[in-house]
């Protein structure tokens, strides 16, 4: 597969704005996705994943601002303090929204939602193209025909998500945005919602932004891991393999805290919480909370370091890069 | 396309009617009479024993104050003019206006409601500080000072009550507004730069029209008591003294209420009819929409 970059952002930053100036949720962020790769986005709440989603998928609200640039599909989208999605939020890249509920209207049925979206995209289609097109996504997220007369009320918590699916993917988008789309869904229908995407993913040939912040999904669905703490990325591997062997202590601690199988240890848990946006620490943004710190993670914050197959932010490869 | 949001507003709509029929006694028996109230309302200027007296327009001061008879069912007034033909003509008058006051005040108080929960902030503070301070304004006063303005016609108390009685509306529509807004399906549509008047027919107008129609079914009864105590209070202006009205002739009745009490007792049974009517079927339908309430008697003791 030719390397295409689909997603490329080079030193973006995005911001809310308050009452008493700017709150940098993301910073200097360096990601790059490539075409038809499933890229997981890991970190607890608060971290900025879910800023970083909305930015690709330009659905930042009115009062965000940015600096750095980002690039989806070829498109400046945001240069600066300017953002214009124009011609590619919506048509080439979709979100799948984190609460199903709240993407569908519940006064009108799942058909005529969809065939809103397909009439929009498509106009010049008959309506009954329309509605077999309609017909045709809700059998690709594996929904019955008679889902397409439901209310959304109607629907069960995971067939609601199928539907936020093939809702999302009526455009046709060549990237999707999936922010948490297992949040609030039992551990069977995790998989069974992760594997469905899985499957889209590669049928369409789409490139797939996972959000999440678990760990297990991600080691289930991923080919790229980046995982992100207070609005930057600590760690970055072309790999699932990077969930094996951790490197950044984050990381390390996030998956000493999965519940093990036949394990009767006490789970452990990282200490703290993840800083405030606008409060974050000086120095590695981590440094509170990790248990290898030394005196230079205070002062500094690390640069991105190349160590082995992945990049990682943190001084303790610092040395091992240098040589 | 925009009929079919509709239909599950309606849907909503009858589905709660059918429910509360089937539960409650007192809804029944006031649905029933609602309809032949609006029934004889609507055949009133038809069935009217005489028509000309009944608008007014005929005096004959000869035949002032006669008691009930086979002639005058209900007796004649201090101007000679048939009681029943009154009532008649000004139950649907009454009727009428307060149909009009009530879905005039719902569309601009839906309208106005949600398009201040999707504006800007600034727009959104003021408009609720206006529309706070409308809720302030007693309907009465205001009726009287636009009668005084507009002349007092039966369109300044309809203005009036309309100015007095959106603001309700758009109250509850914009804070059922503020929490759709915070939805997918009505912010991703604003960022994607569709206009606001689509997302409010679209979305936000059938996610609140059902709930905003079950509140203007509630307050139907009020606002013909309202009509009726701002007309008894001040009439409707100086000219109009003919004009048939049921809180005028209340007013007008109680001069003569020893010598004539008939005149005095059709309309304001009429009256007392309509307001527990309309309150017993509102009571029903809003209960029936909100059953937390159904006890709510409870609290008084």
């Amino acid at each position: 597969m030719a390397l295409v970059l689909v997603v490329r952002s080079e030193e973006l930053g995005i911001g809310y704005e308050h009452d008493e100036g700017v709150a940098w949720v993301v910073e200097d962020l360096d990601l790059e996705v490539e075409h038809g790769v499933v890229t997981c986005l890991i970190g607890e709440s608060g971290c900025g994943k879910s800023t970083i989603g909305n930015a690709i998928s330009g659905l930042l609200p009115p009062y965000a601002r940015t600096y750095g640039r980002l690039v989806v599909a070829d498109r400046v989208v945001i240069d600066g303090d300017k953002m214009n999605f124009t011609g590619v939020r919506g048509k080439v890249v979709v979100r799948i929204a984190q609460d199903p509920a709240s993407a569908l209207n519940p006064y009108l049925t799942i058909g005529e939602q969809l065939s809103t979206a397909i009439r929009t995209h498509f106009p010049g289609l008959s309506e009954h193209d329309v509605r077999s097109k309609a017909l045709e996504l809700l059998s690709d997220v594996m929904l019955g025909e008679d889902v397409y007369d439901r209310y959304p009320h109607q629907l069960s918590g995971g067939m609601k998500r199928r539907a936020a699916i093939a809702l999302a993917l009526a455009p046709e988008p060549e990237v999707i945005v999936a922010d948490e789309p297992t949040s609030a869904l039992d551990a069977y229908l995790k998989y069974a919602v992760a594997s469905l995407l899985k499957k889209l993913q590669r049928e369409w040939e789409l490139t797939l932004v996972f959000i999440t912040h678990d760990v297990s999904i991600a080691r289930y669905i991923c080919d790229q891991v980046v995982v992100v703490y207070a609005g930057r990325i600590v760690e970055e591997g072309a790999s699932p393999r990077c969930l094996e062997s951790p490197s950044h202590p984050y990381l390390e601690l996030l998956l000493k805290a999965l519940p093990k199988r036949f394990s009767k240890d006490r789970l452990a848990d990282i200490p703290g919480m993840p800083p405030r946006p606008g409060m974050y620490p000086t120095g590695c943004k981590f440094h509170p909370r990790c248990p290898y710190v030394f005196e230079r993670c205070r002062q500094e914050e690390p640069p991105i370091i190349k160590a082995g197959d992945r990049l990682v932010r943190c001084w303790r490869y610092y040395e091992q890069s240098l040589t | 396309m925009s009929s079919l949001p509709l239909r599950s507003t309606i849907e909503d709509i009858t589905s709660l009617l059918t429910r509360t029929w089937r539960k409650r006694p007192g809804f029944r028996v006031s649905l029933i009479i609602m309809i032949v109230l609006f029934t004889v309302a609507a055949l009133g200027p038809y069935i009217a024993p005489y028509p000309r007296q009944g608008l007014g327009v005929e005096i004959d001061v000869t035949n002032a104050l006669l008691p009930p008879s086979p002639k005058h069912i209900l007796g004649t007034d201090s101007l000679g003019r048939d009681v029943l033909s009154r009532v008649l003509f000004a139950l649907g008058r009454g009727l009428y206006q307060s149909l009009v006051v009530v879905a005039v005040s719902l569309v601009l108080g839906i309208v106005v409601g949600s398009f201040t929960a999707l504006a800007p902030r600034s727009i959104e503070a003021v408009v609720s500080y206006v529309i706070e301070l409308l809720l302030a304004l007693p309907s009465i006063l205001l009726a009287a000072l636009l009668a005084i303005l507009l002349g007092g016609t039966a369109t300044s108390i309809t203005v009036a009550l309309i100015v007095t009685w959106f603001p309700w509306y758009a109250r509850v529509s914009y804070l059922q507004a503020r929490g759709l807004r915070e939805l997918d399906f009505v912010r991703i549509p604003l960022y994607y730069g569709l206009s606001r008047a689509y997302v409010v027919v679209k979305h936000i107008g059938p996610n609140i029209l059902a709930p905003m129609i079950v509140e203007a079914l509630s307050d139907m009864g009020s606002v013909v008591l309202e009509i009726s105590s701002i007309t008894f209070l001040f009439g409707i202006g100086i000219g109009s003294f003919e004009e048939p009205d049921l809180g005028m002739m209340v007013a007008n009745g109680l001069r003569d209420l020893v010598r004539a009490p008939w005149v005095f007792t059709a309309p304001a049974a009429i009256l007392a009819l309509i307001a527990i009517v309309f309150t017993v079927f509102g009571e029903a339908v809003y209960e029936e929409h909100h059953p937390i309430l159904r006890r709510r008697w409870w609290l008084w003791f």
